[in-house]
């Protein structure tokens, strides 16, 4: 029983980190997104202290 | 803490700081937006006291000047970047009140993976990091001087030393102090004392400064806390980001599981922030006060009466332009809630424990110890490779050489205090004229957000803008050289160029010489300024005075904070009651 309980808080814990890391992963590799990835390539104002 | 504990917590703030900035180990400097390190940073009037601009740098500038004559800038970018990370790591790894080691990892990565550490690393403001990491042993050292522990006080000063390099890392410091001290005491008056002295430098160079204390209003909607995501400006807040600036801000802020991840780490949170009231009485609740206050001004600026009231300020009372940016001061909200999850996540390990077997438990804090880091893993490696070093152009060191024979004022154009360039790799940064050449340097403090201009403080600047508008020669304004950094940004007229002889022309710099300049001009103005070197020999002499005072007491580790030496009995020096 205790061992089966332990399977479980570790297949939660890790499918939530699995979910969540996966999502993140996306967000951080998205083209389309409006952060410090892209920014070369999307503002293109050469003198702005940064954008809204 | 066992010296095998103890041990632990150093590699888990050596692998965490080895992950965040393993870029750097790749040659050159990390240039970015308000980090701006240089090979040699020259040590004159301007670093202690800016003649016409705010004294946003002070002390910091004087400290990396004065550093920066025994190790070379790309070294002590280095050591700086290494001890916000690490430190954070350890600090909060050891102030957490508990005696098990994986909680105290916990605490660490939801210390020093946060993206109000993220954030603030893109956008270089590495000094107020420093003001981050800092605080940690700064509250375990207000604790043990409240509780009369010997060498408390050293500590204290010691720890709030780094976090007053800036005004805004010495005001949490000073206010930090106040916050968590007893009001009438003999230690409290000696801790303010030491604090303020310390924020001493900033506050006489404000005085000697030509540029007005106010601000422009504007700047308080720019500089408000941003969304990241679908949840807005408060609840981005409430996970330690929202800073005002999209472009440094970690693209995965803006996964849709950002809220979600944080409205589960604030419950885990909730649930220890009551156990560390158990387990602190009377300093919790302080530390809490602190927080709340760090919260409501970040969000105060995001909407509300709160824009209004900060509007009136930054125009009415000289120096609350601080306030403008109010996201800065998440930093004890941070560490709180650092703690609480730590704690948290402890409490139900051990539920999980106790009703099942202690892998359940352990299973439980290994997911609270990847959380921060899974939910945002783009920090890892720069940032991804943001935190890129690149290389200075020769250019450089040539027009430092020459400005170096005959210092003057140097004009910096185009006029723009950040722009992006080739050999930046298109990162922007700060104009780096100021802290490259040995002489003062006129550059533009206004800031460009978007397509809003948000005007700064120094009129001189402003002088030299009206002058660049109407196109007539910048010779009139009386600097000595003038600057053309050659990139994306326009190079000026002929005509604004018109008096000037052209003394160097490379890829990436032109300097021109203007004969009709004064020989001393602004460099004149030393006395006025005597009372911020004055104010920077007094902080000196306290950090010193301090370090020898802990030297004389401690027998080991001198920088705590130090939790239980001996046994696992108590967990916790508590507090004494409030």
């Amino acid at each position: 029983m205790a061992k089966l309980a332990t399977f479980v808080v570790a297949a939660v814990a890790g499918g939530v980190l699995g979910i969540v890391g996966i999502l993140a992963t996306v967000g951080a590799v998205s083209p389309s997104a409006d952060h410090v990835a892209s920014i070369e390539t999307s503002d293109t104002e050469p003198a702005a202290y940064g954008t809204r | 803490m066992t010296a095998r504990r103890g041990l632990v917590l150093h590699t888990v703030a050596a692998v965490v700081t080895a992950v965040v900035l393993a870029p750097l180990a790749l040659p050159g400097y990390v240039l970015r937006y308000d980090m701006v390190f240089v090979p040699r940073q020259p040590l004159n009037w301007e670093m202690i006291a800016p003649a016409d601009a705010l004294p946003r740098a002070v002390p910091l500038d004087a400290v990396v000047s004065v550093a920066n004559l025994a190790v070379p800038g790309w070294l002590l970018q280095r050591i700086a970047l290494v001890a916000v990370v690490y430190l954070a790591a350890l600090g909060a790894a050891r102030l957490l009140p508990t005696a098990r080691v994986m909680p105290r990892v916990v605490a660490a990565l939801a210390y020093a993976w946060t993206p109000y550490l993220a954030e603030r690393l893109l956008l270089g403001q590495w000094a107020l990091l420093l003001a981050y990491a800092a605080l940690p042993f700064l509250v375990a050292a207000a604790r043990d001087l409240r509780a009369g522990r010997p060498g408390a006080l050293p500590r204290l000063i010691l720890a709030a030393a780094p976090a007053a390099v800036t005004p805004t890392g010495g005001l949490i410091a000073l206010v930090t102090v106040a916050v968590l001290l007893p009001l009438r005491s003999r230690a409290t008056a000696a801790a303010l004392a030491a604090v303020a002295a310390l924020n001493a430098p900033w506050l006489l160079a404000s005085l000697s400064s030509a540029a007005g204390g106010s601000s422009d209003p504007e700047g308080v909607a720019m500089f408000a806390a941003r969304a990241e995501n679908w949840a807005g400006s408060w609840v981005a807040l409430l996970g330690t980001g929202g800073i005002w600036n999209a472009q440094t801000v970690p693209a995965s802020r803006s996964s849709v599981l950002v809220p979600v991840v944080t409205v589960l780490l604030l419950a885990v949170a909730v649930l220890g922030l009551r156990e560390l009231r158990r387990r602190w009485p009377g300093g919790a609740d302080r530390l809490f006060i602190l927080a709340a206050g760090g919260f409501v001004l970040a969000a105060a600026g995001a909407a509300g009466p709160g824009v209004a009231l900060l509007e009136w300020l930054v125009v009415h009372v000289p120096g609350a332009g601080l306030l403008r940016d109010g996201q800065k001061f998440l930093i004890p909200y941070a560490l709180v809630t650092a703690l609480g999850f730590a704690l948290g996540a402890e409490l139900l390990a051990d539920r999980l424990a106790r009703r099942f077997e202690p892998a359940a438990g352990r299973v439980l804090l290994a997911g609270a110890i990847l959380l921060p880091v899974v939910v945002m893993p783009d920090l890892a490696f720069g940032a991804s490779g943001a935190l890129r070093p690149v290389r200075y152009p020769a250019d450089w060191d040539v027009v430092a050489a020459r400005v170096a024979v005959a210092p003057g004022e140097v004009l910096s154009l185009p006029f723009e205090g950040y722009q992006r360039y080739d050999w930046t790799r298109g990162v922007v940064v700060r104009d780096p004229a100021p802290r490259y050449l040995d002489a003062p340097v006129l550059m533009n403090d206004a800031l460009r957000v978007g397509a809003v201009t948000v005007d700064g403080e120094n009129p001189r600047a402003t002088a030299a803008q009206a002058l660049l508008d109407a196109g007539r020669p910048v010779a009139e304004l009386g600097a000595r050289w003038v600057l053309v950094r050659r990139g994306p940004v326009a190079e000026p007229p002929a005509p604004v160029l018109a008096g000037l002889r052209l003394v160097y022309d490379g890829p990436q710099l032109r300097l021109w010489e203007n004969p009709a300049a004064a020989d001393t001009g602004r460099l004149a103005g030393a006395g006025r300024r005597m009372p911020a070197l004055a104010a920077h020999l007094l902080a000196a002499t306290v950090v010193i005075f301090a370090a020898l005072g802990l030297l004389r007491i401690r027998r080991r580790s001198w920088y705590g904070p130090r939790t239980h030496e001996s046994g696992e009995e108590e967990t916790w020096p508590s507090w004494p009651p409030s």
